[in-house]
């Protein structure tokens, strides 16, 4: 992709990594992680968070599909955020590599980002992966992880890093429930036994797309995160 | 037996071929995605050709950089930022491909990043002063294998090391081609790569001008084409 041509975005002084080796909460934007299994919704609610918040929080956008503008192209269509604030980045067939391993793409992807547009938020969806990815901490500073009902009722008792350690755990699909024959708070319960005190938010994204409580999450995440830099 | 300081620096040697060290890599193929694509590599044999085309070809060149750009460190006086930004603008003028070389600048960068916090030193803070989007990854690495203490010879074999298992790694995931064979593929281009890294040494003792700048067009039109696509997997 040409995402980084030579002359096309402006720089600063040479030193731009200082900003970005700071650890969070320091003044830079809120970088949130939004994981989980293909189909199950990431980009659907990453379309609602720019919507609900585009209007009153400086956004910008990552995206990590397989085939690298997949998502970019449908953030776009949905003309939820300008063009220019969303960005395709190639992971090679390593979708978890790109965000956990080696997050040197991705980094480079937040920092172009931060530097043209200073946003207060920058949301990072990963590629579709299985129930192991996790995103570094270097990357991201709070996660999502996102799973359906269609993919049954067992999802959140085979845990796995994402389900279990993510900041906040997403079930989208609810409506499907009563099709797939799952059962809620089976889901429940294995979610909030293996997450202990962290939050699970039930969703349908197709019944309520301006996804309420998980917006309500990331303003929270939003204050804190505002709160903290002013402290320090 | 070699003198213990030059353990430490094999070991970093060491830690910079490891395909784990997080330099960005994994997201280039080396013109792999695109000839398959194309049918081009169909199995272990058109990979290998591929491959040593690639070593005599532009990896040489960016091993006679890397090579170079060690031997200046050690030998130019001056500020590290006039030497690198020398080398930077040969390395620039072999990458005729607009698309390769913002890869090679963002590949530059990203091994800055990860090579500042293993070996903090001034050569490589003075990699970010040399152009805002980062120096060219050849030189990168020659600054880094100057600052690790590796000798020109070892850093032009570095370097021809990641192009050979940059484009073997790409098809591994996107061919599917057996891992053995590959890895038995990587392993006998030894003596290959042994002779490319004393060529690149050699070049690195003349002339900037007389620098090799060889290239191939199918993988120039190909980088071109590629970077155009919006359904590929990897970025290069």
């Amino acid at each position: 992709m040409g995402s980084n041509h030579d002359h096309d975005h402006d720089h600063g002084n040479g030193h731009d990594h200082d900003d970005a080796d700071r650890p969070p909460g320091e003044g830079r934007a809120l970088r949130v992680g939004v994981g989980g299994p293909v189909g199950t919704g990431k980009t659907e609610l990453v379309s609602c968070l720019c919507r609900a918040l585009a209007a009153d929080v400086g956004l910008a956008v990552v995206t990590n599909d397989i085939f690298t503008t997949e998502d970019a192209a449908i953030l776009q269509r949905k003309d939820v955020l300008p063009a220019e604030r969303i960005m395709p980045v190639q992971t090679g067939c390593c979708p978890h590599t790109a965000i956990r391993d080696d997050i040197s793409e991705n980094l480079d992807a937040i920092e172009q980002l931060e530097r043209r547009f200073h946003p207060e938020l920058v949301i990072l969806e990963s590629g579709g992966d299985n129930l192991t990815a996790i995103f570094s901490q270097a990357l991201v500073d709070v996660q999502i992880f996102v799973i359906d009902v269609a993919g049954g009722d067992k999802v959140p008792r085979k845990g796995g890093p994402g389900i279990t350690t993510s900041d906040l755990l997403v079930v989208n699909k609810t409506d499907l429930a009563p099709l797939v024959g799952a059962d809620l708070e089976v889901m429940r319960r294995d979610a909030d036994a293996g997450r202990g005190e962290r939050p699970t938010l039930f969703v349908s994204l197709r019944e309520d797309p301006l996804a309420t409580p998980v917006v309500a999450w990331v303003r929270d995440a939003l204050a804190a995160h505002r709160r903290s830099a002013t402290a320090a | 037996m070699r003198a213990p300081d030059h353990r430490v620096a094999l070991h970093a040697l060491l830690v910079l071929a490891d395909g784990r060290l997080p330099v960005g890599g994994h997201v280039h193929s080396a013109g792999v995605e695109a000839a398959l694509r194309d049918g081009r590599l169909p199995d272990l044999d058109a990979l290998a050709d591929f491959v040593v085309s690639r070593l005599h070809t532009t990896a040489l060149a960016e091993a006679a950089i890397v090579a170079t750009t060690v031997c200046h460190l050690v030998e130019v006086a001056g500020p590290p930022v006039n030497v690198l930004g020398m080398l930077d603008g040969e390395a620039g003028a072999r990458l005729p491909v607009p698309a390769l070389r913002a890869a090679s600048r963002r590949l530059g960068r990203q091994l800055a990043r990860v090579a500042g916090r293993c070996w903090p030193d001034p050569v490589l803070g003075a990699l970010g002063d040399v152009h805002p989007d980062g120096c060219h990854q050849p030189v990168a690495l020659g600054a880094v294998a100057f600052v690790v203490g590796a000798d020109a010879t070892e850093a032009a074999m570095l370097s021809l090391h990641h192009s050979a298992q940059t484009p073997v790694q790409a098809a591994l995931k996107l061919g599917g081609l057996d891992p053995f064979g590959l890895a038995a593929l990587v392993a006998g281009l030894a003596p290959a790569i042994a002779e490319l890294a004393d060529l690149a040494a050699h070049y690195a003792a003349g002339p900037l001008a007389d620098l090799p700048a060889d290239t191939g067009l199918i993988v120039e039109i190909d980088a071109v084409a590629h970077d155009r696509r919006t359904d590929c997997l990897f970025a290069t």
